[in-house]
């Protein structure tokens, strides 16, 4: 059962050739059911994000991912053109929902 | 005027803004909760807009700012980002210098 993650991934690989693409399920540290997919961490590397701002790769994931995000609660990203990736990125952690119980 | 214009406006008037879900003192979410206790860290003189309380602006401001997420900070008129970028800023202190050029 991971059909929105399914979706994401092909997105993706599809509209930025990434050399480097994570996709991880978070919904499990929120106040959701079982299973749910409604939160998720992305972790993308690709060279069309050169010299792109970091609020514009947002705004072209998020694009890309329209029908999506209607969908789902969250999608934390974490954008890497090549060259920075290389210098070690920071893979920052999610905040855990404050509702969750 | 209309709400997206109406948005603008605000966007403009308030030098550092947060729309969020939930107030700075009782966030509703995780990311608007950690978003807000950065902004809260760098010292900085922001306003908020609870969009949980204000639904109208919920559904209008992703239409305006590009963004379909919250919550969404605005400094000087512009879009920082959400709770990625802010996180990312605050770490290697682009944030800290961008809130004091403002207040400066």
């Amino acid at each position: 059962m991971s059909e929105i993650q399914d979706i994401i991934k092909k997105t993706l690989i599809k509209e930025f050739n990434p050399s480097i693409l994570k996709i991880v399920n978070e919904s499990y540290m929120h106040s959701v059911p079982k299973n749910a997919e409604t939160h998720f961490k992305l972790v993308i590397v690709s060279d069309s994000f050169n010299n792109v701002s970091q609020v514009k790769r947002h705004q072209i994931i998020y694009k890309s991912l329209e029908d999506i995000m209607k969908q789902i609660h969250a999608l934390s990203i974490n954008s890497y053109d090549e060259a920075e990736y290389s210098k070690n990125p920071i893979i920052l952690d999610s905040p855990n929902c404050v509702n969750k119980k | 005027m209309d709400i997206e214009q109406k948005l603008k406006e605000q966007i403009k008037e308030n030098p550092i803004l947060i729309y969020m879900k939930g107030t700075p003192y009782e966030p509703q979410c995780g990311f608007s909760a950690k978003t807000v206790q950065i902004l809260i860290e760098c010292e900085s003189q922001f306003s908020y807009v609870d969009v949980l309380a204000n639904n109208e602006v919920r559904v209008a401001l992703p239409k305006v700012s590009d963004w379909p997420t919250f919550p969404q900070v605005f400094i000087n008129g512009e879009l920082i980002g959400g709770a990625d970028i802010i996180s990312q800023m605050h770490e290697n202190g682009e944030l800290k210098s961008l809130i004091d050029s403002v207040e400066s």
